[in-house]
């Protein structure tokens, strides 16, 4: 008798609600989407995903690696439970994050990545992934952890995350943080923003299509700069080499 | 007293720099050299604040000094905290104004983002009273909130017009290649819409976000000469026409009128009265100053 393998190795996802779509207004005066996405709209951000896998800078690089295999797994059934957001201003794309349920009850935040700098993109785009998960999907607590500085302290010391060091998380398997719903009722006036319904204009614009990054992060002129520099005692060659490319000298 | 001229300059971006400081000393300097079209200065001023401290580089000088191959030029860092850039500037105006010096070499940098804003934000904080200050736990931000309150009192300045100078200089930045941050940012979108709370939320109310300076690494370079060495590079002939500089009490809540920069004004009237000029003379100031409050006080 033959064994349809694919039944064998493909999980069996559990019914999660959808992520109803928001927008806010960023410092800019631009207006963000923060919607979800289908397996069928995975294609179009793993292109502008793979981008990063070149940024050796804020661990985009590792971030970027580790995301693109969350969203394959997730495009051709190789995860549990995964739900992926993203957030695109006029179309274009912003910002992604995922995660998935570890369980009915708690959910496990994946990556959150911004592909424009500053004006706080990655942390709404966080912010909706926690409502997603503790509001709309009802779970009690999100595990949570931080590859780079910039992610501790947006998560770690701005949510003042309580440690589940018990808990392995599924990135790299070091110590977990999680977010409870009471600390989240506690962040909820100062960092959790969004307007619903989204304005007709916005949600078409957005859903038309997945545009590219139009100032995504760049790597450094010498792309092994950061991890060189920390080994170097001098930083003479690295700097001088990267303001020459820079036509500074 | 003999006339002092700008022959070279040098920057860096501001940004993180993860090199070591003693480089992006060495390196707007190195831009400053070319752009003089010099090799060797007579002396070396290095502005810095928190290298010995914060980047474990003291003789901070020194290192410049070798890193650039200027040895045996004299080399000494100055340290005055914030305005470390502006003292050695005047130092150096005054060993070439004296007859000390022809040439001297003005370089300062910060690598302040080696360590984490709290430990920056501390560091920074070292400059206020330690006893009467400090250990109430008064940071800068929170020195300039109180600053900005007596101000909002005694002359009606509102969080609209801190947040029109943050909106402005956010502009101006965007033509700056070598600025910090290259971000548009709008006052509906940092005081008006609903999310403006979140986009721009307080640090030291009545200061948000976009009224306080980020923490930068950087550096930055001039090099200034006699007239007859500027001459004979034949430039542009930039002249340091005045330099001021005044002290007020160290303790914010001793100064009979906090709101009144006594200082500031006192150093502008002496550059002013050295110039022969008047503030109506000027076409272009540039202010320094942390946070949005000081551009509104000092302008």
């Amino acid at each position: 008798m033959a064994i349809d393998v694919e039944k064998i190795l493909r999980p069996v996802d559990n019914p999660i609600p959808p992520f109803p779509p928001k927008y806010m207004m960023l410092a800019g005066g631009e207006e963000m989407v923060i919607r979800q996405v289908g397996r069928e709209d995975i294609p179009d951000i793993l292109c502008h995903v793979e981008q990063l896998l070149h940024v050796e800078r804020d661990y985009y690089d590792v971030v970027a690696a580790r995301l693109i295999g969350e969203l394959l797994a997730y495009y051709r059934y190789r995860v549990k439970d995964e739900y992926v957001l993203v957030a695109q201003i006029n179309g274009e794309l912003v910002a992604v994050v995922n995660g998935r349920l570890l369980s009915k009850e708690v959910g496990m935040s994946y990556h959150t990545v911004a592909l424009r700098r500053g004006l706080r993109v990655g942390a709404h785009a966080f912010a909706a992934k926690m409502e997603y998960h503790l509001d709309i999907i009802g779970q009690k607590e999100v595990l949570i952890v931080a590859e780079s500085p910039i992610g501790f302290r947006r998560w770690m010391i701005e949510y003042e995350l309580e440690k589940r060091f018990n808990m392995a998380h599924e990135l790299g398997g070091v110590p977990s943080w999680a977010l409870t719903r009471e600390l989240f009722n506690k962040a909820r006036e100062t960092l959790v923003v969004g307007r619903r319904p989204v304005p007709k204009h916005l949600l078409e614009k957005a859903q038309a299509a997945i545009l590219p990054p139009t100032d995504p992060p760049k790597p450094p002129a010498d792309l092994l700069a950061a991890t060189r520099s920390m080994y170097d005692s001098t930083g003479t060659a690295l700097m001088a080499q990267r303001w020459k490319q820079e036509g500074r000298l | 007293m003999r006339e002092v001229y700008a022959v070279g300059v040098g920057i860096t971006s501001f940004t993180r720099l993860e090199y070591p400081i003693s480089e992006i000393a060495a390196y707007p300097a190195m831009m400053a050299l070319k752009d003089a079209g010099l090799s060797k200065v007579d002396h070396v001023y290095v502005a810095n604040m928190g290298s010995a401290r914060l980047n474990h580089q003291s003789g901070l000088a020194s290192a410049v000094v070798d890193t650039l191959s200027l040895t045996p030029a004299g080399a000494e860092v100055i340290e005055n905290g914030p305005a470390s850039g502006a003292s050695a500037i005047k130092t150096g105006f005054m060993a070439v104004a004296s007859g000390l010096h022809d040439v001297v070499l003005v370089t300062g940098a910060e690598r302040l983002r080696e360590v984490n804003n709290l430990d920056a934000t501390d560091f920074v904080a070292t400059l206020t009273h330690p006893l009467a200050e400090y250990i109430y736990g008064v940071t800068l931000p929170s020195l300039a909130a109180m600053f900005t309150r007596l101000y909002m009192q005694k002359y009606g300045v509102t969080e609209r017009h801190l947040a029109m100078v943050a909106v402005k200089n956010h502009d101006n930045a965007l033509l700056n290649f070598y600025a910090h941050l290259h971000e548009k940012i709008t006052l509906e979108g940092i005081l008006d819409s609903p999310e403006a709370m979140t986009n721009n939320p307080y640090v030291a109310e009545p200061l948000r976000f976009f009224d306080c300076c980020p923490v930068s690494d950087g550096g930055a370079c001039v090099i200034l000469a006699s007239a007859e060495v500027a001459k004979k590079l034949k430039k542009p002939m930039v002249r340091l026409a005045g330099v001021g500089q005044a002290t007020d009490s160290h303790c914010v809540h001793e100064r009979a009128e906090p709101t009144d920069l006594l200082a500031v004004r006192g150093a502008a009237a002496q550059a002013f009265k050295m110039a022969g000029i008047t503030p109506g003379d000027v076409d272009v100031a540039e202010l320094h100053d942390a946070f949005t409050i000081l551009e509104i006080a000092e302008s």
